[in-house]
């Protein structure tokens, strides 16, 4: 029983996991998002980014696919952001600038404790960073997040889809 | 033809029907019963993802009734531009 739980623990993630991951994620965004459901449609969408940029981090570095670095770098999306800049995929003022302005759109209003807070909680805190306001409602600030963290995950997709036709 | 190969080619054939699609590619993938995948297009152009969302959803609703649910997972859908990146960017 321990060792098939030490098993199960040392099972890693891979590139095709995140991808599907953050895939699957972003489109159960959407249905919350239909049913005006924006607390768990913001959540979900923020961790479909998440596992996105985990996806082209996991694709782009040999030593974390060997195990010898890890890819437990926090939740924190400009971190991950900065790890994947790092490795030389995105250049400033070329195509990926879509991906660094939605990331930082993403990073700003989604974090990592919104799994237990509630609707009413996520809307206060993205009134008080002025994401909602008298003449912008939660349903039009949700929508507009939906299409960020959008814009984050397909661009990781061809980013991956990328460097396998390499 | 392989049962998930059909069910492939008939929601390919589907949206690109009801969507009008222009020359459109896709990488779409059977998962247990449901087809996900990359839909590209330049249909998409100049719409955001939730009105692309939207749109997908309306044709698979009109096409499959509720059974659309049942069969479509999570499509994510591109134009040409945003899948085939240019060649400046550094990916390894």
């Amino acid at each position: 029983m321990e060792q098939e739980s030490t098993k199960l623990k040392q099972k890693t993630m891979g590139e095709v996991d995140y991808r599907k991951g953050a895939r699957d994620r972003i489109g159960d965004s959407y249905i919350l998002l239909r049913a005006e459901a924006f607390g768990g449609s913001a959540y979900l969408g923020g961790r479909g980014a998440e596992g996105a940029l985990r996806a082209v981090l996991w694709k782009a570095d040999p030593e974390i696919q060997q195990g010898r670095k890890s890819l437990d770098t926090g939740h924190d999306l400009r971190r991950l952001l900065t790890n994947v800049r790092s490795l030389g995929l995105l250049r400033a003022g070329g195509p990926d600038d879509p991906l660094i302005a939605a990331v930082q759109r993403v990073a700003r209003l989604w974090y990592n404790n919104m799994r237990f807070a509630s609707s009413r909680a996520i809307e206060t805190r993205w009134h008080q960073l002025g994401e909602v306001t008298g003449k912008r409602s939660i349903k039009q600030a949700a929508s507009e997040f939906y299409d960020a963290c959008s814009v984050v995950i397909k661009r990781c997709e061809a980013l991956c889809q990328k460097s396998k036709t390499r | 033809m392989s049962k998930v190969q059909d069910a492939v080619t008939e929601i390919q054939s589907a949206l690109t029907r009801r969507l009008n699609l222009q020359d459109p590619r896709f990488a779409l993938e059977s998962v247990g019963s449901k087809v996900s995948g990359s839909i590209i297009s330049s249909t998409f152009r100049g719409m955001a993802d939730s009105e692309r969302q939207r749109r997908i959803w309306d044709a698979l609703d009109q096409e499959y009734g509720a059974e659309s649910v049942h069969r479509a997972g999570t499509f994510l859908a591109f134009t040409p531009d945003e899948w085939d990146l240019d060649d400046d960017s550094d990916t390894k």
